[in-house]
């Protein structure tokens, strides 16, 4: 196990320096100095604005200084906000978005568990055939489109939920709604698919013939089995969710880090794209390496020691 | 259904057949080829059947569409902006007074090609890549599939958002960033399938009359593999469009004045309380293409894959 958790430390560490330089070098490749679009600067002020940011340093050494910032958790400053550097665009809208980030989570396994569940105990019949549909309508239904709808039927229309703002309860419903839309119907789809799997084995057949009352039988024996692959799929879960939020956050006036994105894009803010890439990338890679080393724990049969190949 | 083929010793209870062994070997029942099994279990999922007529009418209305319409899609009128739909309006018209059933259309054209040619793109970079490392396997495998798993840690969006940021925005670009991110998929794909038809008896036969590796590859392992293919292929689509959609949708996507779907909500949110058609319109068709994509997906998926039936 150590061994595994120190292989996969290693190479989360290769994908984090991987992620870093192809930022850098990308956001490099930008046609143009960042200050190239400002009218009629002085070439003193060029000059001056170029030294602050070290855009005279040659590159080699900007790439070293921008690495050595990371490893220190230094994510730069930003071109637009004189006074903000990415780390307070971060402490102030991380606990935000990982607010929004956290129940929608909890919001699409527990609501997906569930759908999942009903529909594999009623195979081919209504509610399998209710829960699929409406998984499918989920999940072709991107999330921006699904927050602009709920807020015209809710807001404008219907005037029973606020249309934006962050910090009440019901400011919460609608965007938590839009982004765990498609993760839910996903884990609704793989729970059945899982459920159904599980429900054919002969331990519960096993089970069943001890006598066991059903209830302990579906929620104690099948669906903990059941459950696996939805562990596994945390990891791409916490990617969607992070990437939805920019939309989402932008539609919803969150003061999240997702909206400070969408900014910073629309701004060219070269140096905050760039820190909050990398920010949300570290984030994310260790998602997946959490995910990857509860598997193992959890699932006896996932032999990580051998190094799991990655199928 | 066998039929006596060499001549039996005279009986007088039997008379020999007129059948001769040339006859013998002839197959009475019209010969079943996989697609047109595949295309018979099709056919019997309705919803599948379905969704494949509504995917052709936003083609055929994609592709003939724009050139029937009275309208351009930057024609502006600004006498007629916000009008709820009408029957010169079919879908109303925007804050410019153009005409939305016009520039939905053209939505189409734009949304459309970019999910066929993205996943052909994924296609093109995928399959190759999937069947070369499934096919060598050992070192070759290895260092492709630790390339894929690299690239496969990356947050997809993110990176197709910077590729965006980086390229500009536009159609050719919007191409590019989505084709180079989706690709992975395929490959993961194509490599399992490879690496179990390698094991068949076919391509045993073929190395043992001398086909080249190529052409086993090309010839026999990507033909046979070409169900899964057309699965994700389909399911590749709606994800494209989608992202392209997403990308408009922040600003990054195809430029104006053309519009795409995602561009075309985008433009419509802000106004959605005077002119609420201007988002629902745009809304309704990503939602329902995206939707005939999945569902068709879904009934190839069952329908080329007879062993996961139960």
């Amino acid at each position: 196990m150590g061994r595994y958790v120190l292989r996969r430390l290693v190479s989360v560490i290769l994908t984090l320096w991987v992620i870093a330089t192809l930022t850098f070098f990308l956001m490099h490749a930008v046609p143009g100095g960042p200050f190239s679009k400002e009218k009629n600067v002085p070439q003193a002020i060029l000059q001056n604005l170029n030294a602050k940011y070290h855009l005279d340093w040659p590159i080699e050494r900007q790439y070293i200084h921008y690495l050595k910032g990371i490893v220190t958790w230094d994510f730069g400053p930003s071109f637009r906000y004189r006074d903000r550097t990415v780390n307070d665009i971060i402490k102030d809208g991380f606990p935000v978005s990982a607010t929004l980030g956290a129940l929608s989570i909890g919001f699409s396994v527990i609501v997906g568990v569930l759908a999942g569940v009903v529909a594999a105990l009623h195979r081919n019949k209504l509610p399998d055939y209710l829960a699929m549909f409406a998984a499918v309508i989920g999940y072709s239904i991107p999330s921006f489109i699904m927050a602009t709808l709920l807020i015209f039927i809710f807001a404008y229309t219907l005037h029973v939920l606020p249309s934006a703002m962050w910090g009440r309860w019901d400011q919460a419903i609608m965007p938590v709604i839009s982004l765990s839309a498609l993760p839910t119907a996903f884990i609704a789809r793989m729970v059945r698919t899982t459920m159904l799997e599980a429900l054919a084995q002969d331990y519960i057949r096993v089970a069943r013939a001890k006598g066991l009352p059903g209830r302990v039988v579906i929620f104690r024996h099948a669906l903990r089995n059941a459950l696996m692959p939805v562990v596994t799929y945390l990891g791409p879960l916490t990617a969607g969710i992070l990437t939805g939020s920019f939309v989402i956050e932008s539609i919803f006036a969150i003061p999240g880090i997702g909206r400070d994105f969408v900014q910073s894009i629309s701004n060219r803010d070269y140096t905050m794209i760039m820190g909050l890439t990398v920010f949300y990338s570290i984030l994310l890679v260790s998602a997946n390496f959490v995910v990857d080393i509860l598997y193992g724990f959890l699932d006896p049969r996932v032999k990580v020691a051998k190094g799991g190949a990655g199928e | 259904m066998s039929t006596p083929v060499a001549p039996a010793p005279v009986d007088p209870m039997f008379e020999p057949t007129e059948v001769t062994i040339d006859q013998a070997g002839e197959i009475v029942r019209p010969p079943t080829t996989y697609w047109k099994d595949a295309w018979e279990r099709l056919k019997r999922n309705r919803v599948a059947i379905a969704s494949l007529v509504v995917i052709l009418i936003i083609c055929v209305a994609a592709i003939i569409g724009p050139a029937h319409s009275p309208y351009t899609y930057d024609q502006q009128d600004l006498v007629m902006n916000n009008k709820p739909p009408s029957a010169a309006h079919w879908f109303g018209t925007d804050n410019l007074g153009r005409d939305l059933f016009t520039r939905v259309l053209w939505g189409a054209r734009i949304s459309m090609t970019v999910g066929v040619l993205a996943s052909l793109i994924a296609l093109g970079i995928g399959v190759p890549y999937g069947a070369i490392s499934g096919y060598f396997g050992g070192h070759v495998d290895e260092i492709m599939m630790r390339i894929v798993e690299i690239l496969y840690g990356l947050p997809f969006q993110l990176y197709v958002i910077l590729l965006m940021v980086v390229l500009g925005a536009g159609l050719q670009n919007v191409l590019i960033a989505i084709g180079i991110v989706y690709w992975l998929d395929m490959a993961r794909i194509v490599r399992g399938e490879v690496l179990s038809l390698k094991e068949r008896e076919y391509v045993l036969a073929a190395k043992t009359v001398g086909a080249s590796t190529w052409s086993i590859i090309f010839r026999h392992l990507i033909p046979n593999a070409m169900g899964p293919i057309i699965v994700t292929m389909t399911l590749m689509i709606p994800q494209a469009i989608f992202t392209e959609a997403f990308l408009s949708f922040i600003g990054l996507g195809v430029a104006a004045p053309m519009a795409s779907w995602g561009a075309l909500a985008s433009d419509g949110y802000p106004a959605i309380r005077v002119a609420p058609w201007a988002l629902l319109f745009p809304a309704a068709a990503i939602s329902i293409t995206m939707m005939a994509f999945n569902f068709l997906g879904d009934g190839l998926r069952d329908a080329l894959d007879p062993w996961l039936h139960r």
